[in-house]
């Protein structure tokens, strides 16, 4: 039936509300209210038709609605009369639209996520513990992220990580006020800005295994400020509503309100708020009027709720595009006021407009992706603010040398004025903040190795012939992880079951499947853990801050041998051209240990130091995680970077660090019967509790 | 166990004191088990099998101090119960109840004395007459105590006044409209929580905890009936009765609903002592949604954004309900998605339709199109629990707030129920009251005595600084009666741990610090038999507090004293 002569489109086009309905409600808006968005043109497995849902490779829409004892029919994107219009016009009283909404703008953010981090991406796959069909962990790889567009009757919409599923609520609102209209339903699934929030939590995920749980006041809030920049700076991504707004503040995106910045528009004002949910840029003051969020460097010290911080590292985002912006606009500026920096009363002329507008969208997608590119510069567990901001400074010098446009000093300024830096770094310069070189922290271990405790404390800086020493010597032992096949030796079949005996790392993936990517990552997941602990990794144990010395407090989980062990959580490859046009390959390898932590320091103490093995089920108050991100470039067989948590897994002033944080008490996001602090994000404590409902939950208690 | 010890209070009533006894024996056994009241009970009333404190020895009537007033604080588990002794203007004391109420199970357990004793207490402290009795709000752990009229223990009192929040009122139209969201949305909880208590039986432990509190009953099994009940005649709800008792015993006459800063508020027989009311606020505009202040302050609020939550809650599995958000030409019912002649293969294939009925994935270790935990059937129902919270919050703020003004020395004993944040920010910054910020920061600065809110819950003791705008612990006790600051925390916090799935953390650890901080050591807990001398504290300084107290010898009560 298809013609042979004609190639598929590469894109497919579909209508979404831009921010959310109730733009459509305002004349000043109306203008912008919709807009249509490219996304990939999918097929169905055999090449046929998008099956309807959507179900496509990354998303399945399922529309059931238990509340409402009721399903509503799944939209079919590839009907003719559909294709020919650019999908479903918006309309908030049709379910099929909700549903081509969702996944459209899910499949925006799922294509940000894949060209920054030069891979496809994946979904967190289902790990079952060992029970009564299998004596092992297996591992069941999930192709589709599932999102139920009208699941809750609730003020709303969460990442289930247990369901690898977006559940969206909606609700009546009964207030009647300029903005709302009394027995209207709003619907969280209808937010431009949610569904992006909640499918980052997603994607996220899906990078990191162990990245939600929280070991410090940054690692919720940071989760919550990742999925609004994303939110944010994909809608700087829509040309006409970036036109519309850039007009309308006269190009001074810094001290105008423009609706860019404003998170969750109906949501907020359906809430009772009367402004966005989550307004990270400003305020609109008692006098109505709009005024920017200011850089307070004492601002972390004082917040400590997940949404109110992350608003912080929202801000600080922001505030570096703003720097950015105003940089590269300052010529259009003079060319457009004579030189004097004055505009004339009145509109801007369209001209000045569309280039402004350029210029925003080119640096809000440059910022976007190197937000997320970050993903793989930052410690695999407990990550902070201040790590963040290294891990994106230290992507971004490995992919452009030089930084023109300035992008990293508006990053450094916008994170210093709040507040924001990391813990002991020796300057707030990039130099400073790039994580140190694989082989830097290879020449130091060296050198603390042969000095014992006293260079350990002090730190001493190894020479340039050491590291270049190190850089040299380690080139053919990751030569070896890459092309020999790692045996397991006396392991075999305590871990990854599904390679027992041998397993071999797959460098190069340019497979287009899903399915065989996540196989072949699971497999290098396999090598890459025979290598560390049975083959030529380990002389980098030092380096890496892993330990397998016996001698480790017996809280650090060990194996049936009695050696403490290591969990490859995470191999990833990622593919990117640098700025000369380079293919850049990288291998981001996460390794960490666990111990048991517990809330008493006696206990610990008595624990740590006890004569006899701690039983495999028990499992302390607590979980303490620390270890590494060891990045590998692929194409010098040099380790990269090496990003150690700050501790070993034998430090105890870590774990006092954690638990002092643990069992502290939670910040006023809490109600007025449970004070302690949530333990993880991933792992629910009962059946109804979901993390990120808690976390996302309307609260104004 | 909880039932049986009530059941034993009523028998008690009318049966011997053997029978009495041999109940308590058994009560006590169990107690003996439990860990914690090994570490509470250091008497030797409380070992197992031993005799429980007898009716209590203190059987003598409660003499106030000539100038000033004695309050008596219970130790009868985690609630409230006060008792207050001022000398009246004809030279005999004037006695005035304010709560009576616990949760089951948090006394004898706890080494702590079982509600007959005390109200054997009450009723030698006052010859069976209270001259007046104050209900902060109609949570179980205030109003248990009371009973039901007919078999209720304070059946043969007298009682000469009785005060009520406004929310109470039988004629305000606020109290009105509040008391049927209230209803409404009990009963629509207790609908979501059967259902829920069917999908997934072990999701429903934090919900029961909470509807306890707002029914007063004691197993999920009576939560529908109660709740019915409660909207059929919302005066006759558990809760209520205890409630209604009080107000035929002072008589329609007699009873008061206070609206705060208006009524002038006297006690009966007591001269030089006046009682402001603080809370909760009586204003329309808080019952809005759109009002953020609202939000924290009322049970009705966000009653809109929550009723199609309600509804659907209420119609039952499969049922179809009136507020479906699409018209019904876009819908399918879900129990005929699985044999729709267009959609039934999507849905069986993508969502599925039996329990363990699965299709084959591609790959051996890909997942299932149609997996039973990818399912979402009960997920909704997850969102009772927050909202049993905000309702419970709502009723929180629904507490009367009394400060009692000793004129002559201008000593404030401030009474906050179990406030919450909402209703204390109200005291001063709603705008109706914002006038009034003078008065409120005036009456905290001179109070002496702070009977904290909410068994001393998160944001039930508002944290600040002297310059903050908004009433808070660090506007308590300013100048000199800094020095005689005391606060009573009506908690027993072992037992509150122990709730479960979530504990609840009463006392917060940082808001106990902060009392004793504030209050160097003079903090009495219902749980804590002594209040001992931090170190730091003067001898001299100690010893003025001490000798306003006395620590009944049976561990029943406190008993302290403010001097004017």
């Amino acid at each position: 039936m298809q013609s042979l002569d004609i190639e598929a489109p590469r894109s497919r086009r579909l209508r979404i509300f831009a921010f959310d309905p109730s733009l459509a409600q305002r004349t000043d808006t109306a203008a912008i209210q919709e807009i249509v968005v490219a996304i990939p043109w999918e097929r169905s497995a055999d090449g046929g038709r998008l099956p309807e849902g959507p179900v496509g490779e990354y998303i399945e829409v399922v529309d059931v609605d238990p509340a409402s004892g009721a399903v509503y029919p799944p939209v079919n994107l590839d009907d003719p009369n559909l294709l020919a219009q650019d999908g479903l016009s918006p309309s908030e009283g049709n379910p099929q639209f909700h549903q081509q909404m969702v996944y459209a703008v899910a499949m925006t953010t799922i294509g940000h996520f894949e060209r920054a981090l030069g891979r496809v991406a994946l979904w967190a796959p289902r790990r079952q513990a060992p029970d009564k069909t299998s004596k092992e962990w297996r591992s069941e790889f999930v192709r589709r992220l599932r999102i139920y567009p009208h699941a809750l009757r609730d003020q709303n919409a969460y990442y289930s990580p247990s369901k690898r599923a977006l559940l969206f609520g909606y609700f009546s609102v009964l207030s009647k006020d300029a903005d709302n209209t009394p027995g209207t339903t709003v619907f969280a699934c209808l937010s431009h800005d949610i569904i992006a929030h909640e499918t980052t939590h997603a994607l996220l995920d899906g990078v990191h295994p162990r990245f939600n749980e929280p070991s410090n006041p940054d690692v919720h809030a940071f989760h919550e400020g990742f999925a609004d920049i994303v939110a944010m700076f994909q809608h700087f991504s829509y040309a006409g509503v970036l036109r519309d707004q850039i007009g309308r503040t006269r190009g001074q995106l810094n001290d105008s309100e423009s609706l860019l910045g404003q998170l969750a528009q109906q949501f907020g004002r359906a809430t009772g708020r009367g402004n966005a949910l989550r307004d990270a840029l400003g305020e609109t003051g008692k006098d109505g009027k709009w005024r920017r969020r200011m850089p307070d460097p004492r601002a972390l010290d004082k917040i400590g709720e997940p949404h109110a911080r992350g608003a912080i590292l929202v801000a600080a985002v922001f505030g570096a595009f703003l720097l950015v912006y105003k940089r590269r606009t300052s010529d259009l500026f003079r060319l457009a006021t004579q030189g004097t920096g004055i505009l004339p009363e009145g509109e801007i002329s369209p001209d000045l407009a569309n280039r402004l507008a350029e210029e925003a969208s080119r640096c809000a997608r440059d910022l976007l992706h190197m937000c997320i590119r970050a993903l793989d510069y930052c410690p695999p567990v407990g990550i902070t603010f201040g790590d963040y901001l290294r891990a994106i400074v230290t992507g971004d010098v490995n992919l452009n040398a030089d930084d023109d446009l300035g992008y990293r000093v508006a990053l450094i300024e916008s994170f210093r004025a709040w507040g924001i830096y990391p813990r002991g770094i020796r300057s707030m310069s990039i130099e400073g903040l790039v994580w140190p070189s694989g082989a830097e922290v290879i020449a130091e271990a060296e050198i603390a190795a042969k000095g014992g405790k006293r260079m350990k404390r002090t730190g001493a800086t190894p020479s340039k012939e050491a590291i270049k020493s190190a850089r040299d010597s380690s080139a053919s032992d990751i030569a070896d992880l890459f092309t020999d096949v790692q045996k397991a030796g006396r392991y075999g079949g305590s871990d990854a079951s599904a390679f027992k005996g041998s397993s071999r790392f797959h460098k190069w993936d340019l497979s287009s499947d899903r399915y065989q990517v996540w196989r072949n990552m699971e497999e290098s997941r396999a090598a890459v853990w025979r290598w560390l602990v049975l083959g030529k990794g380990k002389k980098y144990l030092d380096a890496f801050g892993l330990v397998i010395d016996e001698d480790a407090p017996k809280t650090v989980y060990r194996n049936a041998f009695g050696e403490p062990t290591i969990e490859v959580h995470s191999v990833r490859t990622a593919l990117r051209r640098d700025s000369r046009g380079q293919t850049v390959t990288d291998i981001v390898v996460e390794a960490t240990q666990r111990r048991r932590g517990y809330f008493e320091a006696q206990q610990q103490k008595d624990k740590d130091e006890s004569k006899k093995p701690i039983g495999q089920r028990e499992d302390g108050d607590f979980k303490f995680r620390a270890g590494c991100t060891i990045i590998i470039d692929g194409t010098k067989n040099t380790f990269r970077h090496i990003i150690r948590t700050p501790g070993r897994i034998d430090d105890d002033g870590e774990l006092e660090i954690v638990r002092a944080y643990l069992t502290g008490e939670a910040e006023d996001d809490q109600n007025a019967f449970d004070g302690r602090r949530q333990r993880s994000l991933s792992e629910p404590r009962a059946a109804c509790d979901e993390p990120f409902a808690i976390l996302h939950r309307h609260h104004e208690d | 166990m909880a039932r049986t010890a009530r059941k034993s209070a009523k028998r008690h009533r009318k049966s011997t004191a053997a029978k009495a006894a041999a109940t308590k024996k058994k009560t006590t056994r169990k107690a003996g088990k439990s860990k914690a009241a090994k570490k509470v009970a250091k008497k030797p009333a409380k070992k197992p099998g031993a005799k429980p404190p007898a009716s209590n020895g203190s059987g003598e009537p409660m003499r106030p101090p000539q100038d000033g007033v004695k309050i008596r604080m219970y130790r009868h588990g985690h609630g409230d119960c006060f008792l207050l002794a001022f000398p009246g203007r004809d030279g005999e004391p004037v006695y005035v109840l304010i709560d009576c109420g616990y949760k089951p199970g948090s006394n004898v357990a706890y080494g702590l004395s079982d509600m007959d004793a005390i109200i054997r207490n009450i009723s030698d402290a006052t010859n069976k007459h209270l001259d007046l009795v104050v209900v902060t709000h109609e949570h179980q752990d205030h109003v248990n105590g009371f009973g039901k009229p007919g078999t209720s223990p304070f059946d043969d009192f007298t009682i000469g006044e009785a005060w009520f929040a406004w929310t109470e009122s039988p004629n305000d139209k606020l109290a009105i409209e509040l008391r049927r969201r209230h209803g409404d949305q009990l009963l629509g909880l207790v609908a979501a929580r059967n259902q829920l208590a069917v999908a997934s039986p072990d999701a429903v432990g934090n919900l029961d905890a909470l509807l306890m509190l707002e029914l007063g009953v004691d197993t999920a099994s009576d939560f529908a009936a109660a709740a019915a009940a409660k909207k059929k005649d919302p005066q006759n709800s558990v809760n209520k009765q205890g409630m209604k008792l009080i107000k035929d015993k002072a008589g329609k006459e007699r009873t008061v609903y206070v609206v705060p800063h208006q009524n002038s508020l006297k006690i009966p027989r007591v001269d030089g002592v006046r009682v402001h009311a603080l809370g909760p606020p009586h204003d329309a505009d808080l019952l809005k949604d759109e009002d953020p202040q609202g939000s924290e302050a009322f049970p009705g609020h966000g009653f809109g954004a929550r009723a199609s939550f309600f509804a659907a809650a209420k119609a039952g599995p499969g049922e179809r309900n009136g507020i479906d958000p699409f018209y019904s030409r876009f819908a399918i019912p879900l129990d005929e998605a699985f044999k729709h002649p267009q959609h039934s293969a999507f849905f069986k294939r993508h969502y599925g339709e039996e329990q363990g009925r699965v299709a084959p994935a591609e790959q051996p270790d890909e997942c299932a199109d149609n997996p039973d935990w990818r399912r979402i059937d009960g997920d909704w129902l997850f969102s009772a629990e927050e909202l049993a919270l905000v309702l419970n919050r709502g009723i929180n703020n629904t507490s009367l707030v009394l400060a009692f003004e000793l004129e002559k020395s201008g000593k404030v004993l401030l009474f906050v129920g179990d406030a919450q944040r909402g209703n204390w920010k109200s005291w001063t910054t709603h705008k109706k009251e914002h006038d009034k910020i003078d008065l409120v920061r005036d009456l905290l600065g001179r109070t002496v005595l702070y009977k904290v809110g909410h068994h001393g819950s998160h944001n039930a003791t508002l944290n600040g600084t002297d310059d903050s705008d908004y009433p808070c612990l660090d506007w308590m006790g300013q100048g000199k009666h800094a020095d005689e600051f005391a606060a009573m925390i009506t908690a027993v916090n072992a037992w509150a741990l122990k709730v479960k799935p979530k504990p609840w953390v009463h006392p917060l650890p940082s808001i106990k610090a902060a009392l004793h901080k504030k209050a160097q050591g003079r903090v009495f807990q219902i749980d804590t038999p002594t209040v001992d001398k931090p170190a730091g504290v003067s001898a001299g300084e100690w010893q003025d507090f001490q000798s306003r107290v006395r620590i009944d010898a049976n561990g029943l009560f406190f008993d302290y004293e403010v001097h004017n």
